[in-house]
């Protein structure tokens, strides 16, 4: 894989996603819009290969290799014409702010802390699932370097598995009919003290894949629907559980759904849209398998091709009238952030699941797990997060509360449940 | 690996108490990951922020002094007022300077921006003549003019990133040849000279740009 100098002079110019437009409109250092997704390895890692991989792999990604630049009417990306963003050791909390132009103008970047390579990527570029194939490759294109058996058994290109796609799916798969708007009613927002505005606590929670689909079975919902049970039920008995009030809101938690699957795309941007998990309390006592048989029936009627056709159809429909194409992105900016304020308040967290990650055998021996952490939003002061990676599930809880007793709600309800926990934290609890 | 009785959880950090319960800690030396995964982190920004807060509070009770002596010593000239805006021009302008989520064209545009409003503040704050319209406004397009071809000229690799502030230099100059048919700018010839180099330097750029400051520019009007 030789580094395509002349390639990446060309500037090329693409436009936003139709999600992608949001992001560049709320984030500031507060709220970040930066997720992390981490690998870690068998070995400590050797900056200066890891540098020389990232300058590899990032000219062919054209989704990575851009600039956000701001027009008349709308942002846009233009390729970066600088040097790959520096690899640097982690030294600040994760999922810091990344400004569009400082990093060389790249929108992520690649931190690495003893054996750990950690990918912070801001949400304009695109989801978890693109976020996970940049860093595959920049992973085997590391290992390549520092693994002398793999030098040989390995062609030094990216793997045919890796897709570069870069459409808008939103717009390739828009079709005219009733949109469904962005929820609109308040939800349960958890209030305690927080930390420091650049801290944030991780707390990781190990869980055998084995063990939980027990687990899950014997409530008879799928891993997803249990964790986010769990997860539900927690926040009810740390926050609500006999403090329930005459106009009490409902504890609503937005699942990201990855819109791929359901229409056979394989785009590189962001392809997600979101449904809502709503509890809404309306008695004193509520027992686990209650809280599981509403989230799970909540779920049910949202998971289908039809539902996401209808939340694509609302944020297409509305991107493409002239009328609000023809506004200058300042005026645009300002309605953009009160449609955000608003459907954020409609959420009291979010529990996302970026899925399976799959390596290809030559490599996986090398790599011993991922992590996925997400920052926080507006109204959002706990955010969970689950990756899994060779029968090992980590369930990723990061928070600015400098209460845990979510956490503990969380991780002993699983234990009572029969699943093994091992806790990982970033140290800040014990500051 | 520690574990937690309470919880019924592991955990491999080396600490004494369990970080969901504060309970004391059963040890196992054993499966004990000695080294933390995470690094440890110390904020240096409350520094900076008091600095900023103890350098905010001052410059209000400094202002405030200074517009009691203007008030007890008045002479028909709000000396005090000029004071206030400079120092909010220069509060502003560290904090643009300093902050990176702003372009440096961006910085720039704002610095000219407060620029001109202080001018503009301080004509009016000594009596009004009109000399930042006539003359501090269009020099400032002029002086912003040549700044730009430097700065096209060192940063030849993206010059035509700087098109959009030539469109807003010369917008500027036609408002400020308008103003004059309605005698708010009553000597236009300044004005005049900027318009015609603005004009100058963007045909040039366009001229010479090619299909670079084309591309550019249906970027950055695409709609």
């Amino acid at each position: 894989m030789k580094k395509t100098k002349k390639k990446s002079q060309i500037i090329k110019w693409d436009k936003l996603d139709n999600t992608a437009n949001i992001f560049p409109v709320i984030a500031s250092e507060s709220m970040t819009s930066v997720y992390r997704i981490s690998a870690t390895l068998i070995r400590e890692i050797d900056p200066l290969l890891l540098q020389e991989a990232l300058d590899r792999v990032l000219p062919l990604f054209d989704v990575f290799h851009a600039r956000l630049r701001r027009g008349i009417f709308w942002y846009y990306f233009e390729t970066n014409t600088k040097e790959a963003p520096r690899v640097v050791p982690e030294k600040t909390y994760p999922c810091r702010y990344i400004s569009p132009y400082s990093n060389r103008s790249y929108l992520f970047r690649v931190t690495y802390y003893k054996n750990r390579i950690n990918l912070e990527v801001f949400h304009v570029l695109t989801d978890g699932l693109g976020a996970i194939t940049f860093l595959k490759e920049l992973i085997y294109a590391y290992l390549r370097l520092v693994e002398p058996s793999l030098k040989n058994k390995c062609k030094d290109t990216l793997s045919s598995d890796t897709s570069l796609n870069k459409e808008d799916s939103y717009i390739k798969n828009y079709k005219k009919q009733p949109a469904k708007g962005y929820k609109k009613e308040k939800a349960f927002r958890i209030k305690n003290e927080v930390m420091h505005l650049s801290e944030l606590g991780v707390i990781h929670g190990y869980l055998n894949i084995d063990q939980l689909k027990l687990v899950s079975k014997s409530f008879g919902v799928s891993i997803n629907t249990y964790l986010l049970s769990v997860y539900t039920y927690s926040i009810y008995k740390e926050y609500v559980k006999g403090r329930l009030t005459k106009k009490q809101k409902p504890i609503a938690i937005c699942v990201p759904v990855n819109l791929r699957p359901y229409f056979e795309s394989i785009t590189t941007k962001n392809f997600f849209a979101v449904i809502s998990s709503s509890f809404k309390p309306d008695k004193e006592d509520y027992s686990f398998e209650e809280v599981l048989e509403i989230v799970s029936k909540c779920i049910a009627g949202q998971l289908n091709k039809e539902n996401m056709e209808r939340m694509i159809s609302y944020g297409v429909a509305n991107e493409i009238k002239w009328y609000v194409r023809a506004v200058p992105l300042v005026i645009k900016n300002i309605a953009v952030k009160h449609i955000y304020r608003v459907s954020a308040a409609a959420n009291t967290s979010t529990l996302t699941n970026v899925g399976n990650i799959e390596l290809l055998p030559e490599y996986k021996e090398f790599v011993e797990r991922f992590h996925v952490i997400l920052s926080m939003t507006q109204d959002q002061n706990i955010k969970g997060s689950v990756i899994s990676f060779d029968n090992s599930l980590v369930f990723t809880i990061s928070s600015r509360l400098k209460d845990t007793s979510i956490q503990k709600s969380f991780f002993r309800k699983l234990a009572s449940d029969g699943v093994d926990v091992i806790i990982e934290t970033n140290g800040v609890y014990y500051e | 690996m520690n574990k937690c009785k309470k919880c019924g959880v592991s955990i491999v950090n080396d600490e004494i108490a369990c970080p969901l319960c504060s309970s004391v800690l059963e040890r196992d030396e054993e499966m004990l990951q000695k080294e933390a995964m995470y690094p440890l982190v110390t904020l240096d920004s409350k520094g900076f922020r008091m600095i900023t807060r103890i350098f905010f509070l001052s410059s209000i009770l400094l202002l405030a002094l200074l517009f009691l002596i203007n008030y007890a010593t008045f002479n028909g000239i709000w000396w005090a007022a000029i004071c206030a805006g400079g120092m909010f021009y220069a509060f502003f302008s560290l904090r643009s300077i300093l902050t990176a989520n702003t372009s440096h064209i961006m910085k720039i545009f704002l610095q000219s921006i407060g620029g001109v409003l202080l001018t503009v503040l301080i004509d009016h704050s000594i009596g009004y003549s009109g000399w930042s319209v006539n003359y501090a406004i269009p020099t400032a397009v002029i002086v912003l003019e040549f700044l730009i071809v430097i700065l096209m000229i060192v940063n030849r690799d993206n010059w035509q990133s700087y098109l959009l502030f030539q469109i807003f230099l010369i917008i500027v100059g036609v408002v400020m040849l308008i103003l004059s048919f309605n005698k708010i700018v009553q000597h236009p010839v300044l004005n005049i000279i900027s318009v015609f180099i603005s004009l100058a330097i963007f045909v040039g750029s366009i001229t010479l740009g090619d299909k670079k400051a084309e591309n550019e520019l249906k970027r950055r009007f695409h709609f």
